[in-house]
This record gives structure tokens, sequence and C-alpha cells, in this order.
């Protein structure tokens, strides 16, 4: 492992994008298989963020350079819009940006550090779901049109706008038992074989 | 050997930026909940892109699906009433309105060459640090599902099969058998990945050449004005 300058190779760039496509496949994944059953789906980004914090903390312990969570973050962002939500790719940017400087405190060497980016991080899980707040309106309306207001009004009553903010909040609780069990599952497999 | 590139090449050849453009379009508007004949239009347009590109069979599933999907819709929508409409309605009409992204995003993955995705990213000016991890990324994606797979398989054999059971019993076990041989094959392709490409000059700082032909032709422009124009007016139909 060259830790010597900080720059990204070109063999951290493939190993970005080769970490960015297991994340992003696990995080549609859980969102798809938990889709089936509509509470189940709202725990989804607690679960991801759990599930993905494995993820992480290997691709940001095997890249340990200024950057890598910002691809990571690009990349997720990216397809999390491809529904059309175009806030994703901001609020992921955003994120990113912000573990980045959080890794940077800790100078790329604090486990402490990488747990606590992730926190920040697995915020990027709920994503798909500022589908909530963009596309309610028209989700709503067209409820009304095939199924009746009564129904229309259930389904409204189920997701108040503030329901992204409990999201948010469960992605972070997420994030840090996620943070945890990946550090520690690295610890377990990976330092001693040598893969990080 | 030529037979086999012969069948392999597209009757309709699409640009990697026109088959992103098709994506964002298309998901865009499915999300607005277009009008029956604007999500009908877009999903005949997606399997015949599909079929174009020699994806024939899974073309076909597609349609199968949403055929499907449509029946239910109008034979049984109309009739039930209460809990069960929540999920019949997710199931069914919101499953049909994700089609034609997923195929969208087949389109893209399956159909499309490292080597296009790289010179097309560099066309759109997208910096260095971000064509490469893009593309390894795009052409990754079938990857993890082949050695999803694998890894199923092998623990099945091992009598440790992931299922509802498991993981409702042993969740954290459940992540750590599956996680990390996931990991694992991920970090060990990657590194592979990594010295073929270095040692066939992805460092290099001289302008890449591409033995693909990647240019932007007419079907490329109609059907990018097609993505635009389904994006903008989706949701005021």
């Amino acid at each position: 492992m060259s830790t010597k300058t900080n720059k990204l190779k070109t063999k951290d760039l493939i190993v970005a994008g080769a970490f960015a496509a297991l994340y992003v496949v696990v995080l549609f994944a859980v969102v798809t298989v938990m889709g089936f059953v509509p509470i189940l789906y709202l725990i989804a980004p607690f679960v991801n963020s759990i599930i993905l914090g494995c993820i992480y903390m290997m691709y940001v312990t095997k890249v340990p350079k200024f950057g890598a969570i910002l691809i990571l973050a690009a990349a997720v962002g990216l397809l999390t819009s491809t529904g059309g939500v175009w806030v994703s790719l901001i609020w992921c940017l955003a994120l990113g940006i912000v573990a980045e400087l959080i890794v940077r405190a800790g100078k790329y060497k604090s486990k402490k550090s990488y747990i606590f980016s992730y926190v920040v991080f697995a915020c990027s899980s709920m994503s798909p779901f500022w589908m909530l707040a963009y596309a309610k309106p028209a989700f709503i309306q067209s409820c009304e049109a095939y199924y009746g207001a009564d129904y229309a009004a259930t389904l409204d009553k189920f997701t108040p706008s503030w329901i992204l903010l409990v999201l948010i909040g469960i992605a972070m609780l997420g994030g840090l038992i996620g943070g945890l069990v990946g550090s520690k599952l690295l610890k377990k497999h990976f330092q001693k074989a040598g893969v990080v | 050997m030529q037979l086999i590139e012969a069948a392999r090449q597209p009757i309709l050849r699409i640009d990697a930026r026109t088959k992103f453009a098709l994506l964002f379009g298309v998901g865009i508007s499915s999300l607005m909940f277009p009008p029956f004949w604007l999500e009908a239009t877009t999903f005949v347009l997606m399997a015949l892109l599909l079929a174009l590109n020699r994806r024939v069979r899974t073309s076909a599933k597609f349609t199968v699906a949403f055929f499907i999907m449509l029946l239910l819709d109008w034979a049984v929508s109309l009739k039930v009433s209460g809990g069960f409409v929540a999920l019949f309605f997710s199931l069914v009409r919101l499953g049909r309105l994700m089609l034609p992204i997923f195929m969208a995003g087949i389109l893209l993955m399956k159909t499309t060459s490292v080597s296009e995705f790289m010179l097309s990213f560099d066309r759109m000016h997208l910096p260095n640090k971000l064509t490469i991890p893009l593309s390894v990324m795009f052409r990754f994606i079938p990857t993890i599902s082949e050695e999803w797979h694998s890894i199923r398989d092998a623990m099945r054999f091992r009598g440790i099969g992931i299922s509802v059971h498991s993981v409702l019993t042993k969740p954290m076990m459940t992540l750590e058998y599956t996680m990390v041989p996931l990991l694992m094959s991920t970090a060990t392709i990657a590194d592979e990945l990594a010295a073929a490409s270095l040692s066939r000059g992805l460092d290099t700082d001289t302008k890449r050449t591409c033995i693909e032909d990647v240019r932007l032709r007419s079907q490329d422009y109609l059907l990018i004005l097609f993505s635009i124009i389904i994006a903008l007016t989706g949701g005021m139909l």
C-alpha cells in the first residue's frame, strides 16, 4: 500500500470505481427488496447504512487519499439521481465534502475520523427518498385519479414532510452502527489477510 | 471469430451519451407519472432499442412483464379497495413505471464497452479523475451481480444459504458472511483490473485513441431530443 503520496493514482481511481459499483448495487438491492413492504421501505435507510458501512470502511482504508470519498459521493449521487431526483446528486456531493473534511482532519489515519465521517456519509443512503419530497404532489394526484380521494388522503397522512428528517436520523444511527461493525470486520478479516 | 463479432455488433449503434440522456429522461418522466400514451411510447421505444442492441431476450422479458402488469391493473384495479390497494398499487403501477428505467439502465450498462464509456465521458469534458471511476463503475455493476450469485451458491453448498429466516435470526452473522466474500472479491477484481489497465497504458499522459467509432449520429440527436422533451413535459401533460 503506497501511502507516501496523498494524490490519487490511476490504480486508486479503478478501485474507487469498483467500490462505488458495489456500494450502489447493495444500496439499490436493499431498497428494492424492502420496497415490497411499505413499513420496511421506510427503515431501508437504517438497514442500508449498517450494511454499506463495511463497504465504506473497506474503501476508505484501501484508498486513504484526498478525493476518494468525493468520487464515491459523485458516483452514488449520479446513480441515485437517475430517477430524476436532482436533489440527491447535490445532497450526496455535500455529504461527500463534509465526510472528506472530517477524514482530512484525522489526517487520513484516524479510525475514529473514518467512523465519524461515515455517520455523515451514511445519510446518502436515504437519497432515493428525496423522491418523497420531490414527486409527492404528482404521486398523490395520480393516486387520486386512479384510486379515489380516500386512498390519496391516507397516503398523504403516512408521508408527512418531516418524514425526511426521521429518515436522515435513522440513517445516521445506522451509520454509527455500520461504521463500528465495518471497522470490526475489517480488523477481523482483511487486515490479517493483507488486503488493505 | 468474425461471425461472433458480427453477431455482437448492434444493429442501431447509439452513443453512451445518448444512453445517459435516455436514462435521465426516462427516469424524470416516469417519476412524474406520465399519461398512459407517453408511458407506452417510452416503453416501446426502450424495448425496440434493447432489441436493436442485441438484447432481444431481455426486451421480450420486459415486454411480457409490462403486459402482465397492464392486464392486472386494468382487470383488478377497479374492483379492489382498502389496505390491499396500497400493496397492489406499489407492485403493479409503480412497478410498471420503473420498467423503462431498468431498461434504460440495462441498455447503458450491458451494451457499452469501457472504452466507449471513457471516450464518451472524455467528450463530455469530465475531469480524468471522474472518467476512470465512472467507467469502471458502470462496467462493474454486472460483474458484482455475477459474483453475488456465485457467493450465494457457495454459501448454499455449505448449508448457510441466505434466507428470510437467517436475516431475521442472525442479522449480523448473515451480514458478515455475505459482505466479507463480496468485499474480498471486489478488492481482488479491482486490483486485477488495475494491473490490466495499467499495462495497457491507462495512466499515460498522451491522448488516448479508441478503436470504437464514438460519435453522435442522427439517431443519437433524435433520441437525446426525445429524452429532453419527455423530461420537460412529463409533469405538465
